[in-house]
């Protein structure tokens, strides 16, 4: 079996070498997307960790392609959504973005080294760096959490789920090569003189909106989510549409801590009394996410990005305003694919979730320039009530 | 779009665009030799975990209250403590650490606080005063497989078939 994956070297000969702002927006869209559709299966109680890992569909080939730390730069602005609009605790985001920081910038080069000169497939690859990433999780988790040595009970596990689940990502990978292809040359940006400038936006409201942000991420207590909530719901418009598209996050956090989370029981004996807290303190403070996110999208204050010459940087900026509405297609193009596998349909199996999130990101590129223009010629005196743009409006 | 340049970008939808549109090599294979190797040496490594590693202490408790459940909690992780409202005031109970044990209790003879730490599946902490039993189950599941309330009640009522100590 031959799979298409081109290397830095061979890639460098086809002009299309760099990690573009615009490929590592949309590889993060579909890597994201792809982590929460998987998030929304309910996991088995005993072995939480027992996941395919459909999001490394994307970042595997990014780590055989442009290296290690563009494929860890990925990892992290993945696991960063995540926790920013899945509404996972923080211990989980550090303990993933760790284990993720020993695999990649550990193994990465190796792996992708092997890879180059022929001497490991996708397969090996895929298995690899599943094994390295469960086995620094489960260490990780024990040092960090358990500490407690029956924990390691899990190793025999894990293992065998970390040679099922690298296979299944490599297997994934060949059913989509002409997706991962598209990824590789997703957007192409011309050098086009520019026309009109977005107008600057001041960066005061943004950074005490970011500084507010923090807050409500570090601090989980009603006494300050209860009060951001109020603010934000004065402040945002759509804010019941925004919440209401964003059900399956709140369907989620149910799912994690109304039924999973230890205590007094409360109604039966699956609701505890710490669920329902849990529960209703992380779903405030997931809202109050979803609306500052929103409220902050709009504030960005562009110019900087285009200061800054990071790739990663400019590309997770890019993708930002489309989170807002992660949920629904990630939903879509699950039961597609889950509609392609049950009928046999193993070729362009992930294809829905590139295709949709490609044409997001065209739309809302072509808004923007559409936009950008607008301002052009609010500049130039023809519509001067129009107000200018700061970049794609969600 | 103005991320890196002053102006608005352009954006191509890719499939018509010369870059997107260049045939990529295929280059690599999906399995190699070393592949083999790696999956043989994870295969026996797995194996080996399976036989080294067993899990025999219990990963949570399930607390009772005269003949209800009264919650479930996990004994693994740091060692924190929760308070048990019964009928006779209320008594301390500390988790962590693979196990569990009853700090203080407001029972006369503190026979459920002399029982110590239960760290194994089905072991048992007694308090008849408070009409308390708690007992390790083996998953830190959330209901299943846990001792059913009939059982529980004959342990609280005396039975004291397998109970670590039994408060009078």
């Amino acid at each position: 079996m031959r799979s298409r994956i081109d290397t830095d070297d061979e890639a460098g000969r086809t002009g299309n070498r760099k990690v573009t702002p615009e490929g590592f927006a949309l590889a993060l869209l579909v890597a994201s997307s792809l982590q929460i559709m998987e998030n929304l299966l309910p996991r088995i109680p005993l072995f939480p960790w027992m996941r395919v890992g459909f999001s490394y569909v994307v970042i595997l080939p990014f780590l055989l392609r442009y290296g290690p730390r563009s494929a860890f730069a990925l990892f992290l602005a993945r696991n960063f959504i995540t926790i920013l609009y899945g509404g996972q605790p923080l211990t989980t985001f550090l303990i993933g973005s760790a284990s993720g920081a020993l695999t990649f910038l550990g193994l990465g080069q190796p792996v992708a080294w092997a890879y180059r000169r022929g001497w490991l497939g996708i397969l090996g690859a895929g298995i690899v760096m599943a094994t390295a990433f469960n086995g620094f999780q489960l260490a990780l988790v024990n040092l960090t959490l358990i500490r407690h040595s029956g924990f390691y009970f899990q190793v025999g596990p894990i293992l065998a789920w970390s040679l099922v689940s690298g296979a299944l990502v490599a297997l994934l990978i060949l059913f989509s090569e002409r997706e991962i292809e598209g990824l590789f040359a997703p957007l192409v940006v011309s050098a086009r003189a520019p026309a009109a400038a977005p107008a600057p936006k001041p960066p005061g409201p943004f950074l005490i909106g970011l500084a507010g942000l923090a807050g409500l991420l570090l601090l989980p207590d009603f006494r300050i989510q209860l009060p951001a909530l109020a603010a934000l719901a004065l402040l945002v418009r759509d804010r019941a549409r925004i919440l209401f598209h964003a059900w399956p996050f709140f369907f989620y956090l149910a799912w994690l801590h109304l039924f999973h989370t230890p205590g007094a029981y409360l109604w039966g004996e699956s609701i505890t009394r710490e669920g329902v807290r849990q529960f209703a303190l992380y779903s405030v403070r997931l809202a109050d996410l979803i609306l500052l996110g929103r409220w902050l999208s709009g504030r960005f204050p562009w110019q900087w990005a285009g200061k800054s010459r990071s790739p990663y940087l400019q590309g997770f900026l890019l993708s930002l305003p489309l989170f807002t509405d992660l949920f629904r297609p990630s939903l879509e193009f699950g039961r597609e694919m889950a509609r392609r596998l049950w009928a046999g349909q193993r070729k362009g199996v992930l294809a829905p979730a590139f295709e949709a999130w490609r044409e997001k990101m065209e739309a809302a590129a072509m808004a923007a320039e559409g936009k950008g223009t607008e301002a052009g010629a609010e500049e130039s005196g023809s519509q001067p009530e129009k107000p200018a743009p700061g970049g794609i409006s969600p | 779009m103005g991320l890196d340049a002053p102006g608005p970008r352009e954006f191509s939808a890719g499939p018509q665009d010369p870059v997107y549109t260049q045939p990529m090599r295929r280059s690599r294979s999906f399995f190699r030799p070393l592949d083999a190797l790696i999956i043989l040496t994870v295969l026996v490594a797995s194996v080996w975990g399976f036989l080294a590693f067993r899990m025999e202490a219990g990963a949570s408790v399930q607390v009772f209250l005269g003949n209800k459940k009264y919650g479930w909690y996990p004994v693994s992780g740091e060692i924190h403590s929760v308070t048990i409202p019964t009928k006779i005031g209320p008594v301390l109970l500390e988790l962590g650490a693979g196990g569990a044990r009853i700090v203080s209790s407001p029972c006369r003879n503190k026979v459920c606080v002399r029982t110590g730490r239960i760290g194994h599946s089905h072991s048992e902490i007694i308090c008849m005063p408070a009409q308390l039993l708690v007992i390790m189950t083996g998953s830190a599941d959330d209901g299943s497989g846990k001792p059913s309330g009939s059982g529980a009640k004959e342990s609280a009522g005396g039975s004291g078939n397998g109970a670590d100590a039994v408060t009078y």
